[in-house]
């Protein structure tokens, strides 16, 4: 062997002694689970300690079958899946516009925008847990700060979490405070545009508006769209928020997201909450795919 | 001519004139705003000094002027009260996360931005790819590692698995931050012999600073405010390993109707306040990390 070819092997090991620690991290706390959550979902089992030899009992595709036929197991899925859905086409363009125009708010040259950003910023900080309590008390129909505000001030009091048709928007409405994230993406997609595009469009005639919907936002394309598959990928996936507000109880109220119905099973009948997880997989790929197929609209600025 | 001159000087006073007001009209907006995004952290505070007699009065400050501070003393003394523990818990996972995550991101990040060996891009491609797994499907099933693994009744499913490569996330921004170093230093060093593990820790950890910094604070965050982890792996408050974020939730959140709101809140206070402290350090670190991951935390 030449010391060429020494020295080769030698960095090539060295190379992957560094980078060891992801592979296996991706090895044991990726591809192992997502394996055996898959192989799991073809079985009828309740949660057990890991074993490659005891799987339970083999039931091909009925775990997923199931999901569409068996009539308890569909009405709970339907139901997660469109509350989900509700959710996700309602908050995430929601919150991008909202965000967007705070974002607009606070990019103009003024003294103090960044004491501003600083204090819009600050709810997105507090835990779930912390954020979750609060709303909880304070939207207690009869103890709640909220509707004793309301009624200090001789407006109707709101049912809030309490009933099926105001729990969605209560959550919505919550879910405004953290808008403050949203918000500084914005902010660093803005500083990003040239100045020079505004003036040339200023110079064509365009107005505030016109600026906005000519330059700012075919600029800011990339982002939007980044933006946009990050937040299916997370919405979709809803969980803590709801329960450490309503304690799981707004299961009842039309609250019951997607994830919520998998720990419905996740003990029980792991193979079924198997299943259900890689339908949601499934779910979010296709929305993906469907976000990144529509993608037309996104411009990458000129080919140079 | 005399008249165009004195109509552009109205004209301008008229423009200033509108401009003022319209600034007074975006500061009057801004501090709306900042009442509304304020209002939850306020009213978590001032609930948390009422007394409980006052509390039914749906009030935000006490009527009779006091300030109480027997939730606190409740949260920490009261005799069924395990809160030390849970902090204990949360800072030791926070702790271990915050210094082993941006260490072990760091190092594979090296080997992606400065070491060459086969299959690199591909290798980073998997890494990156990661991202778009949901979580979910790999929560469920960890579970039952965990369990053959016997980490039941221990903190080790909140930081160990952080451990491997610190996250797809902080890796690329750390390998985006070292591709920014000139090689030429890297080369200098080798020339003199240093190996390339010296030269990490010599040259690359203290370049790449600024960035561990905000690899090493976001963790931190991450895993304090972390509800889920706990709650799938931990299962109640009453496991041994049960951090802040399970604990709380048990003993202080909606569920548990017989603890009165101020000493809710007020463990709500206690849990925010070393995350409000940290983000006011790191406060330009934190926003510009967001701002180029696109990650809210």
């Amino acid at each position: 062997m030449t010391a060429k070819t020494k020295a080769g092997i030698k960095k090539n090991v060295v190379g992957y002694l560094y980078i060891m620690p992801v592979l296996l991290g991706i090895l044991i706390f990726t591809v192992l689970p997502v394996l055996y959550a898959l192989i799991s979902s073809f079985f009828k089992t309740p949660l057990k300690p890991f074993s490659l030899t005891e799987w339970g009992e083999f039931v091909g595709f009925e775990n997923y079958i199931q999901n569409f036929t068996t009539f308890a197991y569909r009405y709970y899925f339907l139901r997660s899946l469109k509350v989900t859905f509700i959710y996700a086409a309602i908050n995430i363009p929601l919150t991008m516009v909202l965000g967007f125009a705070l974002a607009l708010l606070l990019n103009k040259k003024m003294r103090g925008m960044k004491f501003f950003r600083t204090l819009y910023y600050l709810p997105v900080l507090i835990p779930a847990v912390c954020g979750g309590m609060v709303w909880n008390r304070m939207t207690n129909v009869h103890q709640g700060i909220l509707n004793g505000m309301l009624s200090r001030i001789g407006l109707p009091t709101l049912s809030w979490f309490s009933k099926a048709e105001t729990s969605m928007a209560s959550f919505i409405f919550v879910g405004l405070f953290q808008l403050g994230g949203n918000m500084i993406l914005w902010l660093a997609q803005l500083k990003n545009v040239p100045a020079s595009l505004y003036e040339s469009a200023r110079l064509d005639g365009a107005g505030k508006l016109r600026q906005v919907f000519a330059v700012t936002i075919p600029v800011c394309s990339p982002m939007i769209l980044y933006n946009v598959i990050i937040s299916v990928i997370g919405v979709m996936q809803t969980y803590a928020q709801v329960v450490t507000l309503t304690g799981g109880a707004g299961e009842a109220y039309s609250l019951l997201f997607y994830v919520m119905n998998i720990y419905r099973y996740n003990v029980t009948e792991f193979g079924y909450a198997c299943a259900l997880s890689f339908i949601l997989f499934l779910i979010i790929a296709a929305l993906t795919a469907v976000v990144m197929k529509t993608s037309k609209w996104v411009y990458y600025g000129e080919e140079a | 001519m005399e008249q165009t001159q004195v109509l552009n000087v109205v004209l301008k006073k008229k423009i200033s004139g509108k401009s003022v007001a319209g600034k007074i009209g975006v500061y009057i907006l801004l501090i709306a705003l900042a009442v509304f995004f304020i209002f939850p952290t306020f009213v978590m505070i001032m609930i948390s000094i009422l007394p409980d007699n006052e509390i039914p009065l749906q009030v935000l400050f006490s009527p009779s002027g006091t300030i109480y501070l027997g939730a606190y003393v409740e949260i920490f003394t009261g005799s069924s009260s395990d809160f030390m523990r849970y902090l204990f818990n949360s800072l030791l996972i926070g702790g271990i996360t915050a210094v082993g995550v941006p260490f072990m991101a760091a190092l594979c990040a090296y080997g992606f931005a400065k070491m060459e060996f086969k299959g690199k891009e591909i290798m980073f491609g998997i890494v990156l790819s990661t991202m778009m797994i949901p979580s979910v499907v790999t929560l469920i099933p960890l579970q039952t590692i965990f369990m053959r693994l016997g980490w039941d009744n221990t903190t080790f499913p909140m930081w160990v698995p952080g451990l491997f490569g610190g996250g797809a996330v902080n890796i690329f921004l750390i390998r985006q931050f070292m591709r920014g170093i000139p090689n030429d230093m890297v080369n200098a060093a080798k020339i003199d012999g240093a190996n390339s593990f010296l030269i990490f820790i010599r040259f690359m950890v203290p370049l790449c600073f600024p960035i561990m910094i905000y690899v090493a604070v976001n963790s931190f965050i991450g895993s304090w405010s972390d509800f889920i982890t706990p709650m799938t792996y931990l299962g109640s408050a009453d496991n041994p390993a049960a951090t802040l974020a399970l604990g709380i939730y048990e003993k202080y959140g909606p569920n548990n109707t017989r603890i009165y709101a101020n000493v809710s809140m007020a463990a709500g206070v206690l849990m925010t306040f070393p995350l409000a402290v940290l983000f006011f350090v790191f406060q330009r670190s934190l926003i510009e990390g967001v701002a180029v991951t696109g990650l809210k935390g």
